[in-house]
């Protein structure tokens, strides 16, 4: 992470809001969110299922299903540029290009009956207009990079013949071939073996600090974050609850929910006592509390916390929490810690 | 690959031998007694009658007749002849160019409308053009093949005067008419088909992906959703290819043409069993030599499926 404050962020999503259109009514799926992201610098969206990550980040990406999808306001600059106001046949150039993204389950988001080779080699053809032989070409030098062995001879495998670990490679591969700025990865282990997870997140790592890139990680899982990320937006039910840089999150979380879902990591140390799960489910997003959408599951909720809705206000520097008691969390976890 | 094809077509003969064998009992049970049924209201001397009878083996037990008659195909390629004397071999390469170009039409007719109408569909779902598609093929499935010939000889052979209502005298144009009839059940089938498999693939993750790599919504559309979607509507529309056979019977005797389906309309009034033998063994052999082709072609358009 260099001078984030000062350079021009690659990208800034100002007070996004996306709805879906539904029978049951309008769901708002995201709610006015926030977030800046640098060159070189991870930032990670955490949420539940639900909470509107996942939908933030086809929204960035521009593949939101319209309809019932609808961008109902807001700005996604990239490099100050309003994507949500570019033509479309411009964005889509970006789109691989300039902005990409890698998917939770690497078998469905690859082309069954291509060749993987082919499906990499794709990206060069069709923005660079590379011929075929010099695509292939170049696919196999991509799977090279993100650790296929014998990339030559498995350019003409298809899908279905690759372990799971080597499939997210391959969409790895897909992803960066033509050097964009900013990846987005949507939970991009979950559907893979521990081990697995440590050796692709180690590359996204990797691979990012070689191309310099901005990585929007959008996961619900604590523990890769804690690796990983520079910056933390935790996402619930459409908002942002707390963002802060990673350090922060871990050492002072200032939201209720930032806390329980801390409490909720399993301990390698304490492997007799009971998880603390967070009781109750998200709100349902087309009835949404009329104060904080946390509150009905809040141990420390207040009647002004369910008529009052806490905006995301800056806490500390470079911390800020949707909560109207955050400093008093903060404050409360320091005497904790102050030698008896 | 090689050993699965061998496999496949030493499967033929059991298969032809059961079927044959059905068809024949089949024809063995008809009441009746088939050379009384070819005199008719002339009187014919006994003696006559039992010499034909012999000639065509109609004395011995059914088993003996059966065994005579795949014999006869076996040794010498005989395969029978009609009462009149007529090798069937004579009628099926006189026959048989007339149902294949039937078969042809109807098949154009089923791969292109079909595909194109599921195409439109599956682009516009929920929009008038599928709700029209929609209707239609629930009409084109639900009426029976004889209905929709009838139909169409009245409406477009008598009303409109557009095509001839029967035989074959006007070359190609006769064939459209019983063609549409014929096509129309599998149409309807494999343009809803064709949608259904083309919203699916809209929706799937590797189109998703498709757009996320920032192809046009054109290539989107074409390379990656439906180059999927039209896999399991080849081997439906081959399959099909086959059991079409079985509807020249209908056809072919509403528009008065003088292919194998109708023959075998004939042969089964006048007791030919030979021949209705013989003409059914043909539509069995070429149905499940189009299975098998549909079989291989499958396993080179989806390369999840591999055969050993």
């Amino acid at each position: 992470m260099t001078n984030s404050s000062t350079a021009e962020p690659l990208l800034e999503v100002r007070d996004l809001q996306v709805e879906f259109r539904t029978k049951a009514g309008t769901a708002q799926a995201v709610n006015g969110l926030n977030v800046t992201l640098h060159a070189g610098e991870t930032l990670a969206i955490l949420g539940e299922s639900g909470s509107g990550k996942s939908v933030t980040a086809q929204a960035i990406m521009g593949i939101l299903d319209m309809p019932p999808g609808h961008i109902a306001g807001g700005e996604i600059r990239y490099r100050g540029e309003d994507l949500l106001q570019m033509p479309d046949e411009r964005r889509r150039r970006l789109r691989g290009m300039n902005i990409s993204m890698i998917f939770q389950d690497a078998l469905s988001s690859l082309n069954p009956v291509l060749p993987v080779g082919w499906q990499i080699g794709e990206m060069f053809r069709v923005h660079r207009g590379v011929k075929r032989r010099e695509a292939r070409q170049k696919a196999v030098e991509m799977m090279e990079r993100v650790g296929i062995p014998a990339a030559e001879k498995r350019a003409g495998d298809f899908p279905h013949q690759f372990s799971g670990g080597m499939r997210q490679r391959i969409m790895i591969a897909m992803a960066i071939a033509l050097d964009p700025d900013v990846l987005i990865a949507d939970e991009p282990t979950t559907a893979l073996d521990v081990t697995v997870q440590a050796q692709v997140m180690r590359l996204l790592k990797q691979l990012q600090e070689e191309f310099n890139m901005g990585l929007i990680l959008i996961t619900h899982d604590l523990g890769v974050v804690a690796d990983v990320a520079d910056k933390i937006a935790v996402m619930y039910a459409g908002r942002v609850m707390e963002a802060s840089d990673v350090y922060s999150i871990y050492s002072s979380a200032a939201h209720p929910y930032t806390r329980g879902l801390l409490a909720s990591i399993p301990r390698v140390d304490g492997a007799d006592e009971r998880l603390d799960a967070i009781p109750g489910l998200p709100p349902a997003l087309t009835d949404m509390p009329p104060g904080c959408p946390f509150s009905p599951r809040c141990a420390f909720a207040t009647d002004r916390c369910r008529t009052e809705r806490p905006e995301l206000r800056e806490i500390a520097a470079g911390h800020t929490a949707a909560c109207h008691y955050a400093e008093d969390f903060i404050t409360a976890e320091e005497d904790q810690h102050e030698p008896a | 690959m090689t050993r699965y094809i061998i496999r496949r077509l030493l499967q033929f003969i059991p298969v032809v031998l059961v079927s044959t064998l059905i068809v024949y009992a089949l024809n063995f049970l008809m009441p009746g007694d088939p050379i009384r049924a070819l005199a008719g209201e002339r009187p014919m001397s006994e003696a006559a009658i039992a010499t034909m009878r012999e000639q065509y083996n109609l004395n011995d037990p059914f088993l003996v007749q059966y065994g005579k008659y795949i014999w006869g195909i076996i040794t010498a390629g005989d395969f029978g002849s009609t009462f009149s004397g007529r090798p069937l071999s004579d009628i099926i390469a006189q026959r048989l160019p007339t149902t294949l170009m039937l078969a042809a039409v109807t098949f154009a007719i089923q791969a292109v409308i079909g595909i194109i109408a599921g195409i439109l569909a599956g682009l516009y779902k929920d929009r008038f053009i599928d709700r029209l598609v929609q209707v239609t093929t629930v009409v084109m499935v639900a009426l029976p093949t004889l209905v929709i010939g009838f139909l169409l000889q009245l409406i477009f052979g008598l009303n409109l005067d557009w095509f001839p209502i029967a035989g074959t005298r006007d070359g190609l144009v006769s064939y459209i008419l019983p063609g549409i009839a014929l096509a129309a059940v599998s149409t309807g089938m494999a343009a809803r088909m064709v949608r259904g498999e083309l919203v699916d693939a809209l929706q799937s993750d590797y189109v998703r992906t498709a757009t996320a790599k920032g192809l046009s919504r054109r290539r989107v559309v074409l390379r990656h959703g439906l180059r999927n979607s039209l896999i399991p509507v080849v081997t439906f529309l081959g399959a099909d290819l086959a059991t079409l056979l079985g509807g020249t019977m209908v056809i072919e005797t509403v528009f008065n043409i003088p292919g194998l389906g109708a023959m075998i309309v004939d042969s089964i009034k006048g007791q030919e069993g030979t021949v209705v033998v013989g003409i059914v063994t043909l539509f069995l052999l070429f149905f499940v030599t189009v299975n098998l082709i549909v079989d291989l072609l499958y396993a080179l358009l989806d390369p999840r499926i591999r055969y050993e």
